[in-house]
C-alpha cells in the first residue's frame, strides 16, 4: 500500500467517529448508514490530494461529510419526511435503553431541516460558533440566531409530545 | 427531549462509538482501488462524450455553412437565398448557444467543490443550477416555436390554400406541444422532488 493511502487510512481511523456520527444523522430508508459512510470516505479520498491544510482537518472533514450527506439526500427521490425510527439505530447493536435513547435523539433531530441538522450536529459536537460559521458558510450572528431558534423548536416539540 | 438531554444522548452515542471498531480498512482499501480504476474509465467516457457532442456541432455547422456559402452546388435560387441565410444563422446561433450552455453548466458543476465550499454555498450553487434547468425548458419551448415559424416561412407554406395552411398550423402546434411536454416530463418531472426539497433548503439558508 502506498504512503498516501496509509496516511489517509490513519486519518480516517482518527476521525471515524466524526464521519460515523454525521452519516448516522442523515440516514434515511434510501440512504443507509453504510451508503453514506462509503460515499463520504470516497469523497474524502478524492479531495485528499488537494487538501492544503489551510483549515483544521476536522473542519475539512465535517464540511465534506455534511456536503456529501446533504447532496446524497438531495439526489434521492420520495424520501418520507419522517423516517422509520429503527432505520439508524438498528445499525448500532446496543441495549434496549441505548436503543430507545438513540431513537428519541434521531426522531427529534430528524424533524429539523437539513441545514438545522448540520448546525445542531456541530453544536452537539461542541464546536465553537466560529467553527460552525466556517463549516456552514453562515455568519456568526446567523449561527447564534439559528441555534436559539432550534432550541425553541425542540422545546415546542417536547411540549407537543 | 430538549437540547441538554439531546447533548446527553449525543455524548452517550460518542462514548459508545469510542468502544467500537468502525473502520473496515480492507473495505476502504478496496474502495480506493476501485475508484482508481473507475476514474480512468470515467475520464475516457467523459472525453468521448464531449468529443461526440463537439463533433456533431462541428459537422452541423460545416454542413450549414457549406450550403450557405456555395449555393450554386445545391441549386439554391436567388429567391431562396435570403430565407436560407436566416435559417442558417438561426441554426448556427442555436448550435453555438447549445455548446456554450453545455460547457457553462458542466463548468459550474465541476467548480462546485464540496471540499472547499461551505454547506450554504454548495446549496446555493445547486439551487442556481436547478433554476437554470427551468430556463432551459423555457428556452427550448421558445426555440421549438421559432423553429416552426421559420420553417413555415422558408418553405413558403403561407402561399398555400387556407385549408392546407390550417392543417399545417395544427400539425406544427401538436408538434410543439409534444416537444415541450416531452422535454418538461424528462427534465422537470425528474427533478420535481429535488426542487421542492431544495426550495425548502434555500428558504432556510436565505432567511435572516
Amino acid at each position: 500500500m502506498e504512503n498516501v493511502e496509509q496516511e489517509f487510512l490513519s486519518m480516517i481511523r482518527e476521525y471515524e467517529r466524526v464521519i460515523y456520527k454525521v452519516c448516522y444523522l442523515y440516514t434515511t430508508p434510501n440512504a443507509t448508514l453504510n451508503d453514506l459512510y462509503q460515499d463520504v470516505v470516497l469523497n474524502l479520498w478524492k479531495a485528499y490530494p488537494k487538501f492544503r491544510r489551510e483549515c483544521k482537518i476536522s473542519t475539512w472533514i465535517y464540511r465534506i461529510a455534511l456536503n456529501t450527506c446533504i447532496s446524497f439526500i438531495r439526489k434521492e427521490k420520495n424520501i418520507p419526511e419522517i423516517v422509520a425510527l429503527n432505520q439508524a439505530s438498528d445499525r448500532i447493536e446496543e441495549s434496549d435503553e441505548m436503543q430507545t435513547m438513540l431513537k428519541q435523539l434521531y426522531r427529534m433531530i430528524n424533524r429539523l431541516g437539513q441545514l438545522e441538522k448540520s448546525i445542531i450536529l456541530l453544536y452537539l459536537e461542541e464546536k465553537s460558533y466560529e467553527e460552525i460559521a466556517e463549516i456552514t458558510g453562515l455568519t456568526l450572528t446567523n449561527v447564534a440566531t439559528r441555534i436559539s431558534r432550534i432550541k425553541d423548536k425542540l422545546k415546542k416539540m417536547n411540549k407537543k409530545e | 427531549m430538549e437540547l441538554d438531554e439531546l447533548k446527553k444522548s449525543w455524548n452517550t452515542l460518542d462514548e459508545h462509538l469510542k468502544r467500537k471498531k468502525l473502520t473496515d480498512e480492507t473495505q476502504i482499501a478496496k474502495m480506493i482501488a476501485t475508484h482508481k480504476a473507475d476514474a480512468q474509465k470515467s475520464i475516457g467516457r467523459l472525453s468521448s462524450l464531449q468529443r461526440l457532442s463537439l463533433s456533431i456541432g462541428i459537422v452541423g455547422l460545416t454542413l450549414l455553412l457549406t450550403i450557405w456559402l456555395i449555393p450554386s452546388v445545391f441549386h439554391i435560387s436567388a429567391e431562396w437565398q435570403p430565407k436560407i441565410n436566416t435559417f442558417v444563422v438561426f441554426l448556427c446561433v442555436s448550435i453555438l448557444a447549445g455548446i456554450w450552455w453545455d460547457y457553462r453548466t458542466y463548468r459550474w458543476m465541476m467548480d462546485t467543490r464540496i471540499d472547499e465550499m461551505p454547506i450554504a454555498v454548495v446549496s446555493k450553487r445547486m439551487e442556481n443550477f436547478r433554476r437554470w434547468t427551468k430556463y432551459e425548458i423555457i428556452a427550448t419551448s421558445i426555440w421549438a416555436i421559432l423553429f416552426n415559424v421559420l420553417n413555415y416561412w422558408v418553405m413558403g407554406y403561407y402561399r398555400a390554400d387556407w385549408k392546407i395552411q390550417t392543417v399545417l398550423i395544427l400539425v406544427f402546434i401538436v408538434f410543439d406541444v409534444a416537444v415541450i411536454y416531452l422535454f418538461y416530463k424528462k427534465v422537470v418531472y425528474k427533478n420535481i422532488n429535488n426542487a421542492r426539497k431544495n426550495i425548502e433548503e434555500l428558504k432556510q439558508i436565505c432567511t435572516d
